[in-house]
């Protein structure tokens, strides 16, 4: 059905490593590599958007020469950067966008619009504003999009690295349906889903760590609190609390990390830490005192956003690191220090991320989602940092869904649950 | 699977209503009324009614009255260089041309804000083509430009938010000092929008020859009231003010 023969894609000066695959109808395949290794070049070039060196053929026509609209109706791209494949304002446009463009009529767009917005579980949530949506919904809305179309093959290019583990388990429920009915599913990770989308042919682009090889030392006896959150409330509209008080304590020097679904609240509650926002009620304290905006160093999920130097060498030089280059250096990671900003891949951008913000050596650094974008080796470097840092008395309160990350590199990990924390671990 | 659909819930009737506050043809002739009458006219006072009136209007639809103060605010130094040029080559008081190009500017500021808070770009880009006859490429390109101007502001806020946290704008004063900083990332923004949509587009099979649009775009009693209510408000205030 789908076969590539000696492909490679190039990319300026960058050229990615050449695959040959042939995939059958109703198969799994995954593309495995570090970040900035070319998968996502290998995906879009699939979809005739990169051109290619090679061969790629569908059917046993060859991509670059078929008709564009006949192309797009059967295959549809899941990207990694879900802000940028979001292009409209409503839950419901956006599931019907790609229906309109594709010429459907009004009766079949609201038919197949519901029917993946059911599968997806997010059909109450149709006239939600969709940047109002968590970062987790806002990834079922894009499969739920992708899907519309029923297309023959799924390119998912590192969609499932920002869901939750229970959301995971849905998907998997509806992948497994979409298999059944012979359509195939290729997807590129930093390490093989077994138990979720277990592969039928593996094309590897590099090495990687398959999991976290490190566990740290839980620091003991901490004592001296540096950061007090007493009944905190918050909400965006006057319908639903998102936090219903929040009550817990940081110690200085300590890795605390923040575990919850998606959209219970995680990065409203870092936020506020940071003083970025206002709680409606209850208050935050930082060394006794209220937070002021500098005070803790807020990391976004989204690194792109953050990053203003040209090079990563610019980017840190701002912030006068040089331990943070010498930190890139000594990984092997070097060479990234001159390249391009906007060419590096989206784990990169969060390592130059991360390091710049831990540079600064505040003594309370807030990181959302801190592992989305990176592979083992990369957050196993991270992991390692996080450790370094909080030895040297810097707090750090990370949120993720990788409860294996969570497990390996923090003190404590504490659940946010229906707006309420509780504490559920100590390693 | 179990259903989750609701059987009262009319779906067909939700999905093809519009999410526009203002129907975005209502829109457009409000925003061409009030440039029009604005443009024409001198009399400060008279000038300073249209802006009450542009604000009004976009206030009432917007209910975000302090966001497009906000907007007016930053726009003043534009206004004020525009007032000492307008005031140099029309004779007029530096004072008084400042002041009419600062409400002129303010006007045209705040009536504006109807399409960025109001109007769903594509419902935007759907009247241009189906009303106002705009080749459907040129129609589309102005939806797409505002859809990624709605995107970049958000980028924009939260890299702000990110510089702030960071200490690197500590002050309101740090965003005159490290503007260069603001508009490398503002700059930075743009182009990586505008590379990513290139590839969103493509990957979600858009093509303005190809695409259907479901959504009816009625004018309902609100926007003649509108209409009704602009209209008037210009003839009151230039045939009947002063």
């Amino acid at each position: 059905m789908l076969k590539l023969q000696k492909t490679r894609v190039k990319r300026g000066s960058w050229i990615s490593p050449t695959v040959d695959l042939d995939v059958r109808e109703g198969e799994v395949v995954a593309i495995i590599g570090p970040s900035g290794s070319g998968k996502s070049s290998i995906l879009l070039s699939i979809i005739g958007v990169l051109d290619y060196e090679g061969s790629i053929t569908l059917s046993g026509s060859e991509v670059r020469n078929m008709d564009k609209r006949q192309l797009r109706s059967r295959i549809a791209y899941v990207p990694d950067d879900l802000n940028s494949y979001l292009i409209t304002f409503r839950v419901i446009d956006e599931v019907a966008f790609n229906l309109e463009n594709l010429g459907y009529e009004s009766k079949n767009i609201v038919e197949k619009s519901l029917e993946v917005l059911e599968l997806t579980q997010l059909l109450e949530l149709w006239d939600r504003d969709v940047w109002t949506l968590s970062e987790g919904e806002k990834q079922r809305l894009v499969i739920a999009s992708a899907l519309s179309t029923s297309p023959k093959i799924v390119l998912l290019d590192n969609a499932f690295s920002n869901i939750d583990w229970e959301m995971k388990k849905k998907f998997l429920d509806i992948f497994k349906e979409f298999l059944e009915e012979g359509h195939t599913i290729v997807y590129t990770g930093y390490s093989i889903m077994k138990e979720f989308l277990k592969p039928d042919h593996v094309v590897y682009l590099g090495e990687t760590d398959e999991q976290y090889k490190i566990k740290m030392v839980k620091r003991t006896g901490l004592k001296d609190v540096l950061l007090e959150v007493e009944d905190l409330w918050f909400r965006y509209t006057r319908e639903r609390y998102i936090l219903r008080g929040v009550w817990f304590k940081a110690f200085r020097g300590e890795r605390l990390t923040i575990i919850g679904k998606n959209g219970s609240g995680k990065t409203t509650l870092l936020k506020i830490i940071s003083g970025l926002y206002k709680p409606s009620s209850g208050r935050v304290r930082i060394e006794s005192r209220t937070p002021k905006i500098g005070k803790c160093i807020y990391v976004p999920q989204n690194p792109s956003i953050s990053l203003f130097g040209r090079t990563p060498r610019e980017e840190l030089r701002y912030v006068e690191s040089r331990w943070a280059e010498k930190i890139i250096e000594d990984v092997g990671l070097g060479y990234l220090l001159d390249k391009p900003m906007h060419s590096l891949s989206l784990g990169e951008k969060r390592l130059i991320s991360l390091l710049s913000a831990l540079s600064l050596r505040a003594t309370l650094v807030v990181l959302d989602e801190p592992t989305v974008g990176l592979d083992h080796r990369l957050a196993n470097m991270i992991g390692e940092l996080f450790y370094n840092i909080s030895n040297e008395n810097v707090t750090l309160i990370m949120t993720t869904h990788d409860r294996d990350f969570a497990e390996a590199f923090s003190d404590r990990i504490l659940l946010l649950e229906e707006g309420v924390v509780h504490e559920i671990s100590e390693r | 699977m179990k259903s989750q659909r609701d059987e009262k819930t009319d779906w067909h009737r939700l999905f093809l209503e519009t999410s526009s506050k203002i129907n975005p043809l209502t829109a457009q002739i409000t925003i061409l009324l009030i440039l029009a009458a604005i443009t024409i006219e001198t009399n400060h006072i008279r000038i300073f009614l249209l802006l009450i009136v542009a604000f009004t209007i976009s206030s009432v639809y917007s209910r975000k009255t302090l966001s497009i103060l906000k907007f007016i605010l930053l726009f003043t130094p534009l206004s004020i260089g525009l007032g000492i040029f307008y005031g140099l080559i029309s004779g007029k008081s530096l004072l008084e041309a400042v002041f009419i190009m600062w409400m002129r500017i303010g006007t045209l500021v705040s009536i504006s804000t109807l399409l960025y808070y109001c109007v769903d770009p594509w419902e935007l880009a759907d009247s241009l083509t189906r009303y106002l006859r705009f080749p459907r490429t040129l129609g589309y390109s102005i939806g797409i430009a505002f859809s990624v101007y709605q995107k970049m502001m958000r980028d924009l806020r939260e890299a702000i938010d990110s510089l702030r946290s960071r200490k690197i704008i500590r002050s309101w004063l740090d965003y005159l000092l490290k503007i260069d900083k603001i508009l490398y990332i503002t700059v930075y923004i743009a182009y990586r929008r505008a590379e990513e949509l290139e590839i969103v587009l493509e990957a979600r099979s858009f093509d303005p020859y190809w695409r259907r649009e479901r959504k009816r775009l009625k004018i309902k009693l609100k926007d003649y009231l509108t209409l009704i209510f602009t209209s008037l408000s210009i003839i009151l205030v230039m045939f009947l003010v002063g």
